[in-house]
């Protein structure tokens, strides 16, 4: 991991297109802006872990083909409302 | 071809029925090549199976399915990634957590796995309106979804009213 000091203000460049400024810093907090195009997305790293660990969360192999007629019953008895979006679904094994 | 899998014993696989995840799925980044599975023509709830590690598997289901509204937002970079020539093109499917209490399932609205009907390219993306997270549980938004088309058209809805056809699956 690369470790670099900054003051407030002070930025760093990552790649040519990637700028992050310190922009306040508080006793517990610092503020950070950050300049990225577009397509780079910018979030929160919890953001990723959270959807890390839900997969791993989900991939249970405990789970069973039984559990999901399970599920789609609990689903069916409360169907009883809009049509169901008819998209085409993926094609099955 | 033919596949291994612990849950359903072999499986044979067109190669048109091979969904690619150039980058993996978060958590499980080696693994590329999936099918998705369908219990029945009917079946809400399908199973995303990894072809490459017989034990992995995913409950998925489609968000359409259980809430009126799952605004995306799809970026370029996706929208790329996925070689989408089209909106109407991406399939949407939320990965189901199943707790203890089967009723209490949860999809994960902020990671859905997107893939390219046409080309089967697909991808894990990152929902970045704070509006949707990891667990939003299934049978409580239908509940609200039912509630609130109660109290716009003032009455139940019949389970027959409205069905476009079955899904295809």
């Amino acid at each position: 991991m690369l470790v670099l000091s900054r003051k407030l203000n002070e930025k760093i460049m990552i790649g040519d297109d990637i700028e992050v400024i310190v922009v306040e810093i508080n006793k517990e907090q610092i503020k950070l802006g950050i300049n990225a195009p577009k397509k780079i997305k910018v979030f929160r790293s919890e953001v990723y872990d959270e959807i890390q660990n839900a997969n791993r969360q989900a991939a249970d192999s405990r789970q069973d083909a039984g559990l999901v007629d399970t599920l789609n019953e609990n689903f069916k008895s409360l169907s009883l409302l809009e049509p169901s979006k008819s998209k085409k679904t993926a094609k099955k094994g | 071809m033919k596949f291994q899998t612990t849950r359903f014993g072999e499986i044979k696989v067109d190669e048109g029925d091979i969904v690619h995840f150039s980058q993996g799925i978060l958590g499980f980044e080696s693994l590329r090549k999936f099918v998705i599975l369908s219990q029945g023509d009917d079946s809400p709830f399908k199973w995303l199976q990894s072809l490459e590690e017989t034990e992995l598997a995913f409950i998925v289901i489609q968000p359409g399915l259980f809430r009126a509204e799952y605004d995306l937002d799809l970026s370029d970079q996706d929208a790329t990634d996925l070689g989408l020539k089209d909106p109407n093109e991406a399939l949407v499917y939320a990965i189901v957590t199943v707790p203890r209490k089967v009723e209490e399932m949860t999809a994960n609205l902020q990671g859905p796995l997107v893939i390219n009907a046409r080309s089967n390219q697909a991808k894990q993306i990152i929902v970045t309106n704070p509006a949707y997270h990891t667990r939003h549980e299934i049978l409580k938004e239908m509940r609200s979804r039912a509630e609130a088309l109660e109290k716009a058209t003032g009455k139940k809805e019949s389970p027959k009213a409205g069905r476009e056809g079955g899904r295809k699956c």
